[in-house]
Formats: structure tokens, C-alpha cells, sequence
């Protein structure tokens, strides 16, 4: 069994209502026997209750009321401690005779409606707690979807780098920040079968609508051709393995700069990196 | 909700009287909150009729619970507040899996709601604690309390907060304790116990 520790967090998120189904009955066992959790949750419970008074109050329609209050009152009210007497349902009433015959059959309708009322109050606490699992489900395959759709990439982009390394003879670039990216760095092995990878480090974040883009100038020329476009992750870093533009043997230099998302047919702004192959 | 012992106890005796069957005490607990749990209702279903069955569902649970009800467990207002909050994300839920509902059917529904006056329980909360249980959420940081508002207020799971906000998990439930933390702090000169 798990410590304290381990649901430390969680009270907040459960006093949000804010656990999935699986935690949140992993965290009611624990709370049973936690009288620390315990205390903890009667306060929060209050600020959760303290967010919900705190909204904007509104008056209803004005017929409402009585039949908000003519609809409830109607309804049979629990009893305080709960009923182990259940009769049996389904069981034919015996037909008896006289007015006790009435009332018997009154008094099982009214019996067999109850049953059906706390019947169809199970069926939908069960169809609730259904929806909620399958909602966690749902959330919980898009999230691997997410990795998995990750994972491939990371293994596509390996699978390339090791490909380029086995290549034979490999060309190393270092490109060197530029302009508003001084602090950015970057390497580039390029092989001999046409293959590039590269690695950037520290690159600025870019906004929704924009990418990095990689460019290649080939031998004997200053044409730039662009070689992909690139996002960055929160710490500026990027890998990515590609192949060159077609029609380049010998890379002459790399250059990277800040493009609208899908890459430009030509560089639009100064190269935020740039560099030359490293003589061996 | 109730912060003075005055209102919390008149709950109290109201709940005692639903539970041995007294409609006038029903009716008397609908007046002093009312108002709050369909304000509650309509911002999170943003759906007047919508709200208008949370209002429904909501007292008929009180009705047919008040005998179970705990005291020692919440406020009645707590509980109320929090059956509404339950009832709201409820309707949601159903909505979503059964979208046939029409967004002009809603906008006329709305029409006929003028500007609210508060129930006497709001007036019995008071409008600087109002203000206070406000002022605390907003000089929450956005990060937390975009976190709290999708968590209380959309029904959302902190995976489905992480999914949606791609923050990571870690990090969702770290926020939210801190954001409730910071709450209670800035609550407790408020609230009783």
C-alpha cells in the first residue's frame, strides 16, 4: 500500500473533483484510514465550495419554484440509516379479496415503483461512472496515441542518424548563433550517402505561425536551398535526420532562420545560425 | 455561503425539517439559495434550461438526502454548492455525448433573464466576502488559475487539464494544490473551523 506521500497532491485535485476515476478511488482507500487527509480535505472541500459561491448569482425563471418544489417534494425521501429490507420484486401479489385487496395492490404499486425509482438511480450512478472511465480511457489513448506518434519519430530520426554515421566518410558542420540568437548553437554530421543530421541547442522560441528552417548552399554556389523546417521544445533544442536537397553531393554551408510555418521557397530573414564544414 | 454561525445554524434546523418531511422548509432553503446554485449552473452548462434542471435536480436531491445529510462533513451550503457543481458537469457530460441541442433555442432562452438581485443567503454571505473569495481567485497566477477554472468550472480530470493545456502532468497537480492552497490562506480570516 502506498504512503501519505504518495496522495499528498492528490487531495487537492479531489476536492477539485479533478481525479480520474482510477485515482480517485485509489485515493478514497487511502483517505478512509488517513486522518491527515482527512483534515486536509474538509478545508479545501470549502474552498472548492467557496469558488462555486463566488460566481455571479442569478435569478431563475419565476415559475420555477413550485415546480422545482411540487416535482421534489413528490419524490420518497431516503431513510437516515439505510433500508436492508428490500421486498422482493417481480413477485406476483396474491389477488385477495374485498377492499384489503385494493390496498395490498396499492400498496405493492407503490412498493414496485420505489424499486424502480432506486433501480433506475443505480442504473444511472452505473452509467455515470461508465461515461467517466470511458472519458479517462479516451484521454488516456490520445496521450499514448501522442507518444507513440513521438516515439516513432525519435526512432525514424535515430534510425537516420545511425545511417548517416555508417554512411563512411561523415562532414561535421558547427553553426554558430547570429543576430538576436547569440547563445544558439548547432551540429551537422552530413554523409557520404546524402544524409544529414542535425542538433540544435538554445534557439529562441518562435511564435505559433513561424518555423526554423534549415538551408544548404552547395559547392560553387550561393543559391541557399532549403533542407526542412524545425520546431523547437521548451529548452530550444531540436534533432531532426533528413536527406539533402536533391542535386547536392558537397555541402559548402549550412544556415538556419526564422521562416512562416511550412518553410519559404527562399530565406526571408538573416540566418540565426550559420556555419561551414570543420576541416578533418 | 453561510460564514457566520447564524445562517449556518437556521441550515441546519432547515435540513432537520426536510428530512422529517417539511416542504415549507424545502422551500424556505430553494429562497436562500436559489440564486446561487443557478448562477453556478448556467456558467458552467452555459444553458438556461440546462440550469433550470440542475436547480430541479439539485433540491430534489436535497429532498430525498436531507435525512442522510452529515453536517459534520460540510456546510449545508457546502453540500449545496457542491451538488450543484456535480449536477452541472452531469448535464455537460450529456450534452456532449448528445449534441442535439441548438444554440438559438439557448440565446432565446436567455432573453427574459433580467439583471439578478441576490437571495438573502447572498446577502447573508455579504457582498466584501464575495468580493474577497474573488479578489483571492484573481490575484491567483494565470497558470493556476486557468488551471482551477477548467477543473471546477469545465469538469475536466487533471490528465485532461494536462492534455489540453500541454502542461505536464507533474506539474498540473502541483499548480492545482498550490492554487487551493493559496485560496484557503487567503479564505481562512472568512471561514469558521
Amino acid at each position: 500500500m502506498m504512503g501519505h506521500e504518495a496522495f499528498d497532491v492528490d487531495v487537492a485535485a479531489y476536492a477539485l473533483d479533478a481525479l480520474p476515476s482510477q485515482e480517485r478511488r485509489a485515493f478514497e482507500t487511502h483517505l478512509a484510514t488517513c486522518a491527515d487527509c482527512q483534515r486536509e480535505l474538509v478545508s479545501l472541500q470549502r474552498v472548492a465550495a467557496g469558488i462555486g459561491a463566488s460566481t455571479d448569482p442569478m435569478n431563475p425563471p419565476a415559475g420555477l419554484r413550485a415546480r422545482v418544489l411540487s416535482r421534489a417534494t413528490a419524490q420518497p425521501q431516503d431513510l437516515p440509516v439505510p433500508n436492508t429490507a428490500v421486498p422482493v420484486a417481480g413477485r406476483p401479489v396474491p389477488r385477495v379479496p374485498g377492499r384489503y385487496g385494493v390496498w395490498l395492490a396499492l400498496a405493492a404499486s407503490i412498493a414496485c415503483v420505489g424499486l424502480l425509482g432506486t433501480y433506475a438511480w443505480a442504473l444511472r450512478a452505473q452509467l455515470t461512472t461508465t461515461r467517466e472511465l470511458l472519458a479517462d480511457l479516451s484521454v488516456r489513448t490520445e496521450a499514448l496515441r501522442a507518444q507513440l506518434a513521438s516515439a516513432r519519430q525519435d526512432s525514424a530520426t535515430l534510425t537516420n542518424a545511425v545511417n548517416v554515421i555508417r554512411s563512411g566518410r561523415v562532414i561535421k558542420v558547427d553553426l554558430r548563433g547570429q543576430g538576436t540568437a547569440p547563445d544558439a548553437a548547432a551540429r551537422a554530421l552530413v554523409g557520404q550517402g546524402g544524409g544529414l543530421v542535425f542538433n540544435a541547442d538554445h534557439l529562441p522560441p518562435l511564435a505559433r505561425d513561424r518555423s526554423y528552417q534549415l538551408w544548404v548552399f552547395a559547392q560553387g554556389s550561393s543559391e541557399p536551398i532549403g533542407a526542412g523546417t524545425f520546431d523547437v521544445d521548451a529548452s530550444g533544442s531540436s534533432t531532426m535526420a533528413i536527406g539533402l536537397p536533391a542535386g547536392v553531393t558537397v555541402v559548402a554551408a549550412l544556415a538556419v532562420t526564422d521562416e512562416p510555418k511550412g518553410g519559404s521557397p527562399r530565406p526571408t530573414t538573416s540566418p540565426l545560425l550559420l556555419g561551414k564544414p570543420v576541416a578533418n | 455561503m453561510p460564514l457566520a454561525d447564524g445562517p449556518v445554524d437556521a441550515d441546519r434546523q432547515l435540513i432537520r425539517s426536510i428530512a422529517g418531511g417539511s416542504a415549507e422548509a424545502l422551500a424556505d432553503l430553494y429562497d436562500r439559495y436559489v440564486t446561487i446554485v443557478f448562477g453556478l449552473a448556467r456558467r458552467i452548462t452555459g444553458c438556461v434550461e440546462d440550469a433550470e434542471e440542475v436547480v430541479q435536480d439539485v433540491f430534489s436531491q436535497v429532498w430525498r438526502q436531507a435525512g442522510r445529510y452529515d453536517e459534520s462533513r460540510a456546510t449545508a451550503a457546502g453540500w449545496i454548492v457542491m451538488l450543484a457543481r456535480a449536477r452541472s458537469i452531469d448535464r455537460v457530460r450529456v450534452r456532449l455525448a448528445r449534441p442535439d441541442q441548438t444554440a438559438s433555442a439557448q440565446l432565446e432562452a436567455l432573453a427574459p433573464l433580467a439583471a439578478s438581485s441576490p437571495s438573502p443567503e447572498a446577502a447573508a454571505l455579504g457582498a466584501d466576502d464575495t468580493r474577497q473569495i474573488r479578489a483571492a481567485l484573481e490575484e491567483l497566477p494565470d497558470t493556476q488559475r486557468s488551471l482551477i477554472e477548467l477543473a471546477y468550472f469545465e469538469g475536466l480530470t487533471h490528465v485532461e487539464i494536462a492534455v489540453q493545456t500541454r502542461v505536464p502532468l507533474g506539474t498540473v497537480k502541483t499548480r492545482l494544490r498550490s492554487a487551493m492552497t493559496t485560496l484557503r490562506s487567503a479564505l481562512s480570516p472568512l471561514q469558521k473551523g
